[in-house]
C-alpha cells in the first residue's frame, strides 16, 4: 500500500485518515535502516525527533486539520540550517557545527508540517556531480550501485529513488539537483534566481545558487515548489511572487546541442522525446545561442571566484573547530587542511581569477560573457516559451570513472547555462536506457515561468 | 598556455600543500585555467559590463538574535562569554 506514494496521494491518504503519519513514517525510516548502510544516502537520521513529528501531526489530523505537507517525511541536504542539528555540507571542517537557526525553507516547510527525516550526503561544499567529493564517502545510484548518484545533492535524488523519503531538498549552483535527479530518475527543480530564499544555506556561489525541491513527479516538486519559495527579507536576492502563466506552444532546442560530448543513448532518447512532443502537437523549433557552449568557462571562473570567497569565513576563528595552535595564519592554514581535495582547487582557481592582474581577464570577462548568454535566451524566449536540451550528457557514470576534473566538470554542460542566466529549470525523467539507466530531459524558461516548466514537465513524464 | 605558481596561490588563500601537491596541483589547475581560458578569444565588447540592475540593502538596523547561548556553544575556544581568538597584531 505504501510503495510509491506521490505527496498528493499521501496527502489523501493522510487526510481521510486511511493511514496515519507514524504509519508512513515507519514504511520509510525501514527502508532507511534496510538500504542506508549500501547506499550511503543519509549522514544522520533525526529518528527520535521525526517520530515526535509525526506523532503531532497525527493528533493535528486527528482533529479534522490539514496543511500541505502535515505528517509527510522529506529529506534536507547537509548544506541546509535546522536549529539544534549538525549541518556540515559534507565537509570535515564543519563536521561538529550545529545550526543555531533554522533556514527561511526549512522554517517554510515547518509550518506546513513537514517531518524531518535525516541529513542527506553530498559533495564537500556542493562542490562536485557525484557526491565522490563528500568526506563521508560516496552515494550509490539506488540503479546500480556500482554507478554514482549524481551530485551535488546525490543523497536528496537518491532518497526518493530509493524510497526512503516521498520528497526531499537539494541546493543547486550549476546543476546540483537538476543532474542527480536525472542520474536517479526523478523529477527536479532549480527555481528562478531569486524566487527561493538562501538564508540559512551554506554558500557556494552566490549569485548562482539556488534551493530546490525533488520528489517522483513533477506535481509533488510544484507542491514543494509552492511552500518554499517568497521573497524573504533576511535573503536580499528574493523577489516579490510575480509569474508567468503556464502556458507552452513552441518549444526551442539549442542548435547545435547536440553535437559534441554527448553519448548516442542520450542523443536517441532526447530525439525521441522530441518526436512525442511534435507528435502531441508541440511546435518544436531551433533556437540559437551562440555563446551557449561557452557557459561551462564561464562557470568555472565565476563559482570558484565566488566560492573563494565565500570559503574564506573557514579559517579557525567560529564554526567550531579550529586545528593547530600559535599565530592567526598558523590555525588558519592548519584548519583548512580538512578541506578535500575538490575545495582546495576551487579556493585556489578562485583566488587565481580574481588576483591583480588576471581579474580582469578572467572574472570580468566571465561576467561579460554572463551577460552575453542571459542576453541570448532573452532573446530566444521572445520567439519560444520554453527550451529543451538533455539534462546531463551522459547516464549515471561508474563510481571513480572521472578522475580529472575537467572530465568531471564537463558533466555540467547542459544545467551550467541555467544559473548563469538565473533562468527557472527542471529535470524530467524521460525513459530508462538499455543498461536500466535512467535519462532526464531539461526544460528552461523565462525569468518566472515555473509555471511553464510544470505544465510541460506533466507532458513529458506521460511519455515513461 | 597558461602558467601559475600555486605556491603564491596557496599563500593567498592560506591552503597549506606538500610539495607533492603542489606538483599535482600545478598540473590540474593549469589544465582547468586552459580549459576556461577558450573565452579569451571571444569579442564582448558590445557593451555587455559588470551591470547589476540594482543593489538591494536591507535597512541597518540591529535585531536581536533570539539564542546567543546555543551561538556561543559553536565557539572553537571561549573565555567567559567572549569567542577567544588567536592575537593578530604582533607587539607587547
Amino acid at each position: 500500500m505504501m510503495e510509491n506514494l506521490t505527496l498528493k496521494k499521501i496527502r489523501s491518504l493522510l487526510d481521510e485518515r486511511k493511514i496515519s503519519a507514524l504509519e508512513l513514517l515507519d514504511f520509510y525510516l525501514k527502508n532507511i535502516k534496510e538500504k542506508n548502510e549500501e547506499l550511503n544516502v543519509f549522514l544522520e537520521v533525526f529518528e527520535k525527533d521525526a517520530l515526535e513529528q509525526a506523532k503531532l501531526a497525527d493528533q493535528i489530523l486527528e482533529k479534522g486539520e490539514s496543511a500541505p505537507l502535515l505528517g509527510i517525511p522529506i529529506a534536507i541536504k547537509d548544506n541546509i540550517l535546522i536549529k539544534g542539528k549538525t549541518a556540515s555540507a559534507a565537509s570535515k571542517i564543519l563536521q561538529n557545527y550545529k545550526a543555531v537557526y533554522n533556514a527561511t525553507v526549512v522554517d517554510k516547510l515547518t509550518k506546513q508540517g513537514a517531518v524531518f527525516v535525516g541529513r542527506t550526503n553530498m559533495d564537500e561544499f556542493a562542490m562536485g556531480g557525484s557526491t565522490e567529493n563528500s568526506a563521508f564517502g560516496v552515494t550509490k545510484n539506488p540503479h546500480d550501485t556500482t554507478r554514482v548518484s549524481g551530485g551535488s545533492s546525490g543523497g536528496s535524488a537518491a532518497a526518493v529513488a530509493a524510497e526512503m523519503v516521498p520528497a526531499s531538498l537539494g541546493t543547486d549552483t550549476g546543476g546540483s539537483v537538476r543532474q542527480p535527479s536525472s542520474f536517479c530518475g526523478v523529477v527536479g527543480l532549480k527555481p528562478t534566481y531569486g524566487r527561493v530564499s538562501r538564508y540559512g544555506i551554506i554558500a557556494l556561489g552566490s549569485s548562482l545558487d539556488q534551493v530546490g525541491p525533488i520528489a517522483k513527479t513533477v506535481e509533488d516538486v510544484e507542491i514543494l515548489y509552492d511552500v518554499i519559495k517568497g521573497k524573504d527579507t533576511n535573503d536580499q536576492t528574493t523577489i516579490d511572487n510575480k509569474e508567468l502563466d503556464d502556458t507552452v506552444k513552441i518549444i526551442g532546442v539549442p542548435k547545435g546541442i547536440l553535437d559534441s560530448g554527448v553519448s548516442e543513448e542520450v542523443k536517441n532518447n532526447f530525439n525521441k522525446t522530441i518526436t512525442s512532443l511534435s507528435d502531441e502537437g508541440f511546435n518544436v523549433v531551433e533556437v540559437d545561442l551562440p555563446h551557449l557552449k561557452f557557459a561551462l568557462n564561464a562557470y568555472y571562473i565565476i563559482m570558484p571566484a565566488e566560492a573563494s570567497a565565500n570559503l574564506a569565513r573557514f579559517d579557525g576563528m567560529r564554526y567550531s573547530v579550529r586545528a593547530g595552535n600559535g599565530e592567526y595564519k598558523e590555525i588558519m592554514s592548519e584548519t583548512r587542511k580538512l578541506f578535500g581535495e575538490e575545495v582546495k582547487r576551487r579556493i585556489l582557481i578562485g583566488t587565481f581569477v580574481l588576483s591583480s592582474g588576471y581579474v580582469d581577464a578572467y572574472y570580468y570577462k566571465a561576467v561579460a560573457l554572463r551577460n552575453k548568454i542571459k542576453e541570448e535566451f532573452n532573446s530566444a524566449f521572445e520567439n519560444v516559451d520554453v527550451i529543451l536540451t538533455p539534462t546531463a550528457p551522459e547516464t549515471a557514470f561508474k563510481i571513480g570513472e572521472k578522475s580529472d576534473p575537467v572530465t568531471m566538470y564537463a558533466a555540467d554542460l547542459f544545467t551550467v547555462p541555467a544559473n548563469i542566466a538565473g533562468s527557472p529549470a527542471l529535470s524530467v525523467p524521460s525513459g530508462i536506457s538499455d543498461s536500466g539507466l535512467p535519462f532526464g530531459v531539461q526544460i528552461i524558461a523565462p525569468h518566472y515561468g515555473e509555471r511553464k516548466l510544470f505544465s510541460l514537465g506533466k507532458n513529458i513524464e506521460k511519455f515513461r | 598556455m597558461v602558467k601559475i605558481s600555486v605556491k603564491k596561490l596557496s599563500e593567498l588563500s592560506h591552503i597549506d600543500l606538500t610539495e607533492d601537491q603542489e606538483n599535482q596541483l600545478q598540473a590540474q589547475l593549469e589544465s582547468i585555467l586552459n580549459f576556461v581560458d577558450e573565452i579569451q578569444k571571444l569579442d564582448l565588447t558590445s557593451g555587455s559590463e559588470l551591470t547589476d540592475p540594482y543593489n538591494v540593502l536591507r535597512d541597518d538596523e540591529v535585531h536581536e538574535f533570539e539564542d546567543v547561548a546555543s551561538l556561543k556553544s559553536q565557539f572553537p575556544e571561549k573565555d567567559g562569554d567572549f569567542m577567544k581568538i588567536t592575537r593578530v597584531i604582533k607587539g607587547s
